[in-house]
């Protein structure tokens, strides 16, 4: 329970950062409410039973009530999150219960091109690193690409949905056997199911994944619907790169390093003086010798260095330092004297 | 949210000082398991279709589902609590939700006598007072009690469940109300139900009522049950005392509680002076 129950708190630190408010729904809806919306899996839904009153099932997910909760209450926009159980009578299995809890962040309303979804793969992966369970990924695609790919390979449209379901469960079972049951169970022909099973073998690099899709001839060019998902994902993948959450491998930070000792000038006697009293000092620091200033503030970011001693022309005249503390987007600036900038430091490091 | 998100924390602290751990139990429970626990209100609890498998109906409480647990997994004692939703097909009305939080705090097991009882009035003082919402106090009452009265006034004892349901309805009803239901709905005799309602107004200062009723020639002597009650709560009575807790609690006559597994010690809390109910817990005896 403890664990949970930290888990919880972390994720919920996250939500609320991004500024969702906490929703809290009933535990059963209408039935009428939660009827058509989950597909194949609506044999899964636990209803209530017909005491007299409104048919009521039992919530299958969190999504379908935060719909049912802006649609009642005629909201515009909305940004919110529930932890709450949800129940499926699916048979139980291993890590598969009938009932759990889901963590839910939704956002509705009007919004600037793939900022939701640049915000919700944002929060996921600030979520997952907090939480420190390990090195993780996060497979991305767009519905609109898989329709596309679908019409693509001559599945006819009222069974996208339903070849969907079937590629869907390749992460748990063999190409083949999906491939079987799209050809015996779903009605597809042999050269379809062929040609589907190529292409979702299809994975990579967002960005260089995207540019090949994108290049000249290929046929997702041809249909309306994956042109706007290749134009979505352009974005998204942008965004994200930006916002350095692309790559996997950036989820740790490289270095432990405390303190960057920033020269601007090139006196690299003195970076070497200044980050060997820290070093005798047990502080972990660097240092960079550069003329550019955009230089110092540029490596410091990238590499996560919260702490940065700089030290320019001024600063030698007068015999003193500058010590800034990077932290959350804001600079903090403090002249300290070269004496015993170490201690000075060290008070602020350990406080 | 953030209020209730607040309360919250403030009643964990307080059931974790007293060593309890959390208990996490299904919304559901088997439909058997809740059959036959609550009496009259075995009406409003919510049945889930029969698709099949076994049978359920959603949580009424959250003691039920402890006992059940404890059962379950063949422990001799726990204390433990829960803070979860609840489900009642009650007819909504103000405060009165459909579904809706309780904070249970349980203990189950052999002990020193009266000692939970005593640990858990404890705990509902200690939980109003961190919660800061103001002047409160705790009524109280026990069910042998409850039962000797009935028992002295002429109470058929099939009908001691019964008549201890309609006098649960006083803080909501008046006298004149209930004293009909007794006896054209229930089948009292006018007799018996007048001593009843004289019986109920009895209320007043724990150690005094008490004293009162344990005095040479009162009623409540002659009967074993009541004779356990009154010995049961001069213990309780002391303990709070000495806890400086005793000032909080008033010895109420007319307090019966609703629901039939009760059979000890009972109690609820309530604004001073008045009769809106702010927190109840449970307690198996």
């Amino acid at each position: 329970m403890t664990i949970r129950k930290n888990a919880f708190s972390v994720i919920e630190r996250v939500f609320e950062r991004h500024g969702a408010t906490a929703l809290d729904t009933p535990v059963f809806e209408l039935r009428e409410t939660l009827m058509g919306k989950y597909g194949e899996d609506s044999k899964l839904i636990y209803d209530l039973a017909d005491q007299g009153g409104e048919l009521c099932s039992l919530r299958y997910d969190l999504t379908v009530p935060f719909a049912r909760f802006i649609a009642m209450n005629g909201l515009t926009s909305l940004k919110s999150y529930q932890i709450a159980k949800v129940y499926r009578r699916d048979n139980p299995s291993k890590g598969r219960y009938r009932e759990f809890y889901q963590c839910d962040f939704d956002i509705a309303g009007p919004s600037e091109k793939m900022a939701p979804d640049f915000e919700v793969v944002r929060i996921l992966t600030e979520l997952l690193e907090e939480l420190e369970i390990g090195d993780f990924e996060v497979k991305l695609n767009h519905r609109k690409l898989l329709d596309g790919m679908m019409q693509i390979c001559g599945v006819p449209p009222e069974k996208f949905r339903t070849i969907c379901s079937s590629i869907d469960k390749l992460d748990k079972q063999p190409f083949e056997q999906i491939r079987k049951e799209m050809v015996e169970e779903k009605g597809l022909t042999a050269e379809t199911a062929d040609r589907i099973v190529t292409f979702v073998k299809e994975k990579g690099h967002p960005l260089t994944l995207l540019s090949k899709l994108k290049q000249e001839g290929s046929a997702f060019l041809e249909n309306a619907g994956s042109v706007d998902a290749l134009n979505d994902l352009e974005i998204l993948f942008n965004a994200l790169d930006k916002s350095k959450r692309l790559d996997k491998n950036q989820m740790a930070r490289p270095t432990e390093t405390e303190v960057l000792v920033s020269i601007l000038g090139n006196d690299v006697t003195l970076a070497r003086e200044l980050a060997g009293e820290l070093w005798d000092a047990g502080v972990k620091a660097e240092f960079l010798v550069n003329k550019r200033l955009p230089k110092h503030f540029d490596y410091a970011k990238e590499s996560r260095i919260p702490w940065m001693i700089l030290v320019g022309e001024q600063e030698i005249k007068e015999g003193t330092l500058q010590l800034k503390h990077f932290e959350a987007g804001s600079v903090v600036n403090i002249n300290i004297p070269r004496e015993n900038f170490v201690e000075e430091l060290w008070k602020r490091l350990n406080p």
